[in-house]
């Protein structure tokens, strides 16, 4: 199959970036903090961060703040909701702005999400998933306030979300989804709880996902996904399986998926592409040492440099 | 083109009159000449150029989608601001009487997630009226709007997670469930028929599955089987009977008197039993399916760490060993399904051999494993892939 095109895929997601018209984008508008940060991290990902100009990012990211609760809207006027403000505390932490936060408001935020049971509403509006789960502890984290949440509690709830076949669903008892997993497995790695998972029988379950065309899916029965690329081997590698599927396969699948003429990646060979997919395509191959690609934190989900950064500098 | 404000209008009159719309798409102009003539009953004016209504469906031009949306976008954030939540206390019966300001938020809220259903502020905006009303129709209603945007928009998380809002609500404050209960497993059901595997749809399954009482659980395992056979390939559909039988088990285990005819070992025992049977049935019948052989693990699992003494563990292991031998094949040239099958036995078995069971049951299974032949081999000849990963499971 050949090579990744950087260039090509930078400047698609350059181009997605600006606004646009049709009705297509802007249903889309609602989750534009999210697809700043997919394409963002896939553009440090391939060293093309500097095309970005920081300042304009930071103030429009700022500008999606809520003033009252201190949670982040997917756009400017929008609810906030946990979701968004990781994203906002992640482009923050690339363009090495954390500085532009009151960090003790937005952690209040988050900390203020969480349930007596350990689990963590997305919004004021108390829908739980462990997706939020992953979002909170990932985000307190990154701001160095994990102390303001119950971290014992947090991990029970996600260990009672865990099925007889390893996996984890949403919410106890939901059925075991690869994305899910990445969320229960990346917080356990975060708050240094990993020991709740029997990793053999995840392990199993996460290298079932490959298929025949090399490729990943994210449930049994299902049709592969680049998406899962990430959310599989990532879950792989925190659990140290990932010797357990075929990375050459797996890469070939990615490359299959690229759009050469336009840029951007799809979910599978030849259909349309999007900044989401694009995103998952690159950390993939990232994850998998693809030359020429920055290292990417399977927990953080962000690039190693930016994650030792928040870690290490004093 | 009319003004945006205009066409919004007329979207929010047809929103409104139709009270009973089921369905909604989003066409190419050239598809309106091939609709039928609107319904001649309508009082209402609107460009039937991108607009159509007749027996509760609406088709919307593609033409007027982005003009609409934006013009949404503006009246809903407008009213958005102008809205002062006020509480009413829920002492009086009967209809309660809307603001002027809850009325326009109500109608471009409407009209904004009808455009773009995963707007969550919009969503949020209907939460916040309601949070200070106490008409149980108003509710349900609620749910209906949520039911019109599944028809097209299954994945729609904001309209899942909205329902399960209004049936807290519900829940908190009217008490009586069942027939909301019921409301939500056929609609899941026909959202799972419709779009395959919806994970948002049997997520919402199982989430009902804590507010339903024995009975209702017990009736769901029932009914669902037809459905289960007619769609062997829905691991979803499977893992919603395994999160029902959880329940079946620890309704067991905790003694929960709450249905008195069910609560005996020996009736869930021959009830998994049961289960076990339907499922070798389906897996002889339905060759290479993946969805079954995963039931068959986690049901061996239960029955194992559950139901196994000496006695009773022989015979279970007997049957496995008959239904895996009859699965596996030698030759990895045979047709597609064929092999599927002697893959799934063989990983099946190796899987049974790694369970967290008790010293002797892990001994015996083991004993059985080196009978069925080199598994391992096998598993490598069919799966190349994942030669590393047999090798280390391997016994």
């Amino acid at each position: 199959m050949g090579e990744l095109a950087v260039e090509k895929h930078t400047e698609y997601i350059l181009s997605i970036e600006k606004r646009k018209d049709d009705f297509e984008s802007l249903v889309m508008e609602h989750l534009r903090l999210n697809g700043a940060y997919w394409g963002l991290t896939a553009l440090d990902l391939m060293h093309k961060i500097g095309s970005v100009k920081p300042d304009d990012v930071v103030t429009w990211i700022m500008s999606c703040q809520d003033k009252d609760s201190g949670g982040f809207g997917g756009n400017i006027g929008h609810d906030p909701h946990i979701l968004y403000t990781l994203s906002a505390v992640q482009v923050l932490a690339i363009f090495d702005r954390l500085d532009a936060l009151d960090v003790e408001k937005v952690s209040d935020y988050v900390a203020g999400l969480q349930n007596e049971d350990g689990s963590f509403s997305g919004d004021m509006w108390g829908e739980i998933d462990t997706r939020f789960s992953y979002v909170a502890i990932c985000c307190l984290s990154l701001l160095h306030r994990l102390r303001k949440i119950n971290v014992e509690k947090a991990v029970d709830f996600i260990v009672s979300c865990k099925n007889l076949d390893g996996g984890f669903g949403c919410i106890p008892g939901g059925e075991s989804h690869a994305g899910q997993i990445f969320c229960c497995v990346g917080a356990l790695a975060i708050t240094g709880s990993l020991h709740r998972i029997d990793r053999d029988l995840l392990g199993w379950w996460l290298c079932e996902r490959q298929c025949k065309d090399g490729g990943l899916n994210g449930r049994p029965e299902k049709l592969t996904d680049v998406c899962y690329s990430w959310w599989v081997l990532t879950s792989l590698i925190m659990i140290d399986r990932v010797h357990w599927i075929d990375k050459d396969k797996l890469s070939k699948f990615i490359l299959n998926c690229q759009d050469l003429e336009n840029g951007g990646i799809s979910d599978r060979p030849d259909n349309a592409v999007d900044v989401f997919h694009t995103f998952f395509g690159v950390a993939g191959l990232s994850l998998m040492e693809y030359p020429g690609l920055k290292t990417i934190d399977p927990a953080y989900a962000l690039p190693v440099d930016v994650v030792n950064r928040i870690f290490f500098r004093k | 083109m009319e003004e945006s404000d205009d066409l919004l209008l007329q979207l929010e009159q047809i929103l409104e009159n139709d009270e009973q719309l089921d369905e909604i798409g989003f066409i190419h102009p050239t598809q309106f000449a091939t609709l039928d003539t609107n319904s001649d009953s309508h009082s209402l004016q609107f460009n039937t150029h991108f607009f159509w209504n007749k027996d509760h469906k609406l088709a919307i031009s593609f033409e007027v989608l982005s003009p609409l949306y934006r013009a949404a976008v503006q009246k809903h954030s407008c009213a958005r601001r102008n809205y002062k939540p006020i509480v009413r206390s829920c002492s009086k019966e009967g209809s309660e009487e809307f603001l002027g300001s809850e009325i326009d938020l109500l109608r471009h809220s409407k009209a904004l997630v009808v455009l773009s259903p995963n707007f969550p502020t919009a969503w949020n905006s209907r939460k916040l009226i309601l949070s200070n009303h106490h008409d149980l129709t108003l509710f349900l209603n609620e749910l209906q709007l949520s039911t019109l945007i599944l028809s097209y928009s299954p994945k729609s998380e904001c309209a899942w997670s909205h329902r399960r809002w209004i049936i807290k609500l519900i829940a908190k404050r009217f008490q009586n469930l069942e027939a909301i209960i019921r409301n939500e497993s056929e609609l899941v059901k026909k959202i799972c028929e419709k779009f395959k595997m919806n994970y948002r749809a049997w997520n919402h399954w199982c989430w009902l599955v804590s507010y339903m009482t024995t009975q209702q659980v017990l009736d769901e395992l029932s009914k669902l089987r037809k459905w289960a056979e007619l769609h062997v390939a829905d691991n979803s559909c499977f893992h919603f009977r395994r999160r029902l039988l959880v329940r079946v088990l620890q309704n067991n285990s905790t003694g929960k008197a709450e249905d008195t005819s069910f609560n005996e070992e020996s009736h869930t025992c021959s009830f998994l039993e049961g289960e076990l049977e339907w499922n070798e049935l389906l897996i002889r019948r339905y060759v290479g399916r993946e969805a079954l052989w995963i039931h068959r693990r986690f049901l061996s699992h239960c029955w194992i760490n559950k139901f196994a003494n000496d006695s009773k563990l022989n015979m279970f292991l007997d049957r496995e060993m008959q239904l895996v031998k009859t699965c596996l094949v030698s030759s990895p040239d045979e047709f597609n399904d064929i092999l599927a099958q002697a893959y799934l036995a063989a990983a099946y078995f190796l899987w049974l051999s790694k369970l967290q069971a008790a010293p002797q049951i892990r001994y015996e299974i083991h004993g059985r494993l080196r009978e069925a032949g080199d598994v391992t081999s096998l598993l490598v000849k069919i799966s190349p892939e994942k030669t590393l990963f047999w090798q280390s499971m391997g016994i």
